[in-house]
């Protein structure tokens, strides 16, 4: 039953063309809308062909066999993509190649998708002072965007995403080449977002654990696990080969457990988890 | 043991402000990271250590020659580099051809080159994707493979810039563990990186970088014992120190969750 | 303060250039070009030459410009010694050095060719320093040109910097990686031979990204925002109508020249 609350997957099945075998096989997977997906795995997992499905990149742009059934809320990127786009933003995994290039400072590429959302001139000014001010980009405004660092490109990249405002964010893996201050800063501003649906793709277990309401889990194309950061972690088979947050391996070691055999994976649980050791 | 060594190096770029001036800087130990935030001067001092570009002032040493006077073959011979983005260095048809090639900018004997390309590519398991053409492979496949065309020449310094970017967990695992088997065999590996955690579980020593100089030497634990300093270079301690001092209020250095199990079941 | 529009902080240091918009710059350079195709005499030629030389000093000269010019000085010269010696009219020694002579028909010949050259690459020149991608794009898309044809036109545009910044960062970690000294111009060339292929194949990857990324973001929808010229122009459309006239009468003026040839 299709809930108009909801991102579901239903039965989603991928091979890119002239390609024999399948990125993703049979996924089923669902989280409510306006919570924070992380979709980890490993490389050849499929994270990024599942966000260009989710964006609709597939099969609007990228041709290939696919099957299933995907809603993101009232919206499928399968059948109503204009519609889903204008409330989309989405940042590449390469930056750079995100930019339009028709533009000579950071200030008009960011105003790039307000134009197009046909957002008037004096809103616009307003619009993009404030996404600049998010994302620390305030000092490079009137800069060509040639002339931005690893880490400034991968913020102006996310302004763009984001200064239209869009219910539904995704994001394959935006902070690579982030230094930490600005990695920190962004994952705690993500958490601050209201009303918008974010799936983002990193391996950043630690940051994801904090922030992340749901995390899904693919390895070689399959869905293996989905559900909260403790579950998801908790139930980790060694063979999948994923990193675990560092809250977890201490707590495991440690053996400040949360109950019967769960291990805190961010840092408020372990507050809680020795709270009440304490207590007890 | 080789010993790298700059002596009054400065560089600057006609377009811009920023300047690199490093009086003295001597790299002994086999694991080295360089650290700084972005735009600290990170990636200049990598390039001159490349010996592809030229200090404007001073000179670099490597066992008391100058850098600027190899030869291009003892260069490569004496200086691995992996850049952070290995798209950009592979150019030949076939993985397997990929590793020939920089063999062969050394070495003529086929039967060495097809030997050794064997050996290296099995070290960091793309055996099995030989034929495929690297610009098939995944990212972490990429890199591994651009590491894989250094370790076939076998130089005596490996200079890796942001070594762990765009690479997955066991991927990750894979080349620390690379990096400090080079070490052990006595090599030396300097990296470029700004992720604190990795740095602190696996280099003995850092050099912090920050406005164009040199503002710490020496090993993790030390520099971490100085939040101040951390602080006005701009960098941030290992996650396992603010998880500490956040929930037990416990500020002492710890460079990893085993460091803290460690210290704290011994009493 | 307008964030965006940069006129407030810029006023001062706006040229006049500025004032000319791209369509009329690019319409004077069809205008020169036809111009020393209409009329032949040398002195009007090298008139011609100047005047669109002074036109380049007065704008901002990029290092491209100069290195595009240097590349066309050395191809004169070539052609200036090839045709004084070898011009098939060539009838009138000109001056001899050693046993070898130049000729005035040839030398003549070649002198009209390396003017028209010079005067295509200094206007062209002209335009390329004067004007921005963004500026270009804008002002088209203000004339009424879709959005999407302007972007195309563009990213044509657009291609040739990003092969280049390609091929330096490729050509860097080819150096890193061999023992090619690349001195002479016969190494550089065969330097690039090998990374010709992954020089075309990240290139286009790049401008496939970029294409969908522009679709979603949405650059052609239709309650798109018209653009604002850069700059406010003088007379755009005066220049426009005039120099479309004029360019037209020459181009009929030469077509004349070369029917009549046939009467």
């Amino acid at each position: 039953m299709a809930n108009n609350q909801q991102i579901s997957i239903n039965d989603l099945s991928f091979t890119y063309r002239h390609d024999s075998n399948a990125v993703l096989h049979h996924i089923s997977a669902t989280a409510p809308l306006n919570s924070i997906i992380g979709i980890i795995g490993n490389h050849h997992a499929g994270k990024t062909t599942l966000c260009r499905i989710l964006a609709g990149i597939i099969p609007n742009m990228m041709a290939g066999d696919l099957s299933g059934d995907v809603q993101l809320g009232p919206l499928s990127p399968t059948q109503n993509w204009p519609a889903l786009n204008q409330q989309t933003g989405f940042v590449l995994q390469d930056p750079a190649s995100q930019l339009s290039g028709l533009a000579d400072t950071v200030a008009d590429e960011i105003a790039f998708d307000l134009l197009n959302h046909g957002v008037a001139n004096t809103e616009i000014q307003h619009r993009v002072t404030e996404v600049a001010r998010q994302l620390q980009l305030t000092g490079q405004l009137q800069r060509s965007p040639n002339s931005l660092s690893g880490g400034q490109l991968q913020r102006l990249a996310i302004a763009t995403a984001i200064v239209t405002k869009p219910a539904i964010l995704i994001l394959d893996d935006p902070t690579s080449e982030m230094d930490p201050q600005g990695r920190t800063e962004f994952f705690n501003w993500l958490t601050i977002i209201e009303k918008t649906t974010i799936l983002i793709v990193s391996n950043e277990i630690d940051d994801l654990c904090e922030i992340a309401d749901r995390l899904w889990l693919l390895v070689d194309g399959e869905l293996v696990n989905q559900g909260t950061p403790l579950e998801v972690i908790n139930q980790l088979k060694p063979d999948w080969q994923i990193g675990t947050p560092q809250v977890y391996q201490l707590a495991r070691s440690m053996n400040w457990s949360l109950g019967t055999d769960l291990f805190p994976v961010n840092v408020n649980q372990l507050r809680g988890c020795l709270h009440d050791r304490h207590s007890t | 043991m080789t010993a790298i060594q700059l002596n009054d190096v400065s560089y600057h770029y006609p377009t811009s402000d920023f300047k690199l001036t490093i009086d003295q800087l001597t790299m002994t130990a086999n694991l080295v990271a360089i650290v700084g935030q972005n735009g600290a001067g990170k990636s200049t001092l990598f390039k001159l250590l490349t010996g592809l570009m030229q200090p404007q002032t001073g000179n670099i040493l490597i066992n008391h020659h100058d850098l600027a006077d190899l030869s291009p073959a003892d260069r490569l011979k004496t200086i691995g580099i992996v850049f952070q983005d290995p798209s950009s260095q592979l150019f030949n048809a076939t993985v397997e051809k990929e590793v020939a090639w920089s063999l062969s900018q050394t070495e003529s004997d086929a039967a060495v080159i097809a030997e050794k390309v064997a050996q290296v590519l099995a070290t960091v398991g793309l055996t099995d994707i030989k034929d495929k053409n690297p610009f098939d492979l995944s990212m972490p496949e990429k890199k591994l493979l651009s590491i894989a065309t250094v370790l076939a020449v076998d130089p005596q310094i490996y200079l890796f810039d942001e070594p762990m970017i765009s690479l997955d967990w066991p991927s990750q695992q894979l080349v620390t563990r690379l990096m400090q088997q080079l070490a052990r065999e006595k090599h030396q590996v300097i990296a470029i990186t700004h992720d604190m955690d990795w740095l602190a579980a696996t280099f003995s020593k850092i050099a912090v970088l920050s406005d164009g100089e040199i503002k710490f030497e020496g090993a993790p634990a030390a520099l971490f014992g100085q939040p101040e300093l951390v602080h006005a270079v701009g960098l941030l301690p290992p996650r396992i120190m603010s998880i500490v001092s956040d929930v037990l209020g416990d500020s002492r250095v710890y460079l990893t969750p085993a460091d803290y199990v460690a210290k704290h079941q011994t009493h | 303060m307008d964030i965006r529009d940069d006129s407030l902080q810029k006023i001062a240091r706006r040229h006049w250039y500025n004032f000319v918009d791209p369509v009329t710059k690019l319409l004077l350079a069809l205008f020169l070009t036809m111009l020393s195709f209409d009329f032949t005499p040398l002195y009007f030629e090298i008139s011609l030459v100047l005047f669109s030389l002074t036109l380049l000093l007065l704008s901002r000269l990029s290092k491209a410009t100069v290195n595009a010019v240097s590349f066309c000085l050395f191809l004169i010269v070539t052609m200036v010694v090839i045709q004084g010696l070898f011009y098939s009219h060539n009838v009138h020694p000109l001056f001899s050095v050693m046993t070898i002579t130049f000729y005035r028909e040839g030398f003549l010949y070649a002198a009209t060719m390396s003017a028209r050259i010079l005067i295509i690459i200094f206007a062209i020149g002209f335009f390329m320093g004067t004007t921005t991608v963004s500026e270009n794009a804008k002002y088209l898309e203000s004339i009424g040109m879709p959005y999407k044809l302007v972007y195309l036109l563009m990213s044509v545009c657009y291609i040739l910097p990003q092969i280049q910044q390609n091929l330096s960062k490729i050509q860097f970690v080819e150096r890193a990686r061999g023992i090619n000294p690349q001195k002479t111009v016969m190494q550089k060339v065969r330097s690039i031979l090998p990374i010709l292929i992954p020089l075309i194949i990240k290139t286009f990857d790049q401008s496939i990204n970029r294409s969908i990324t522009l679709q979603l973001r949405g650059f052609d929808r239709p309650e798109r925002t018209l653009a604002t010229p850069k700059y406010p122009y003088f007379k755009a459309k005066f220049s426009h109508y005039l120099l479309s006239i004029v360019i037209l009468l020459l181009i009929g003026c030469k077509l004349w020249q070369i029917i009549s040839r046939f009467l």
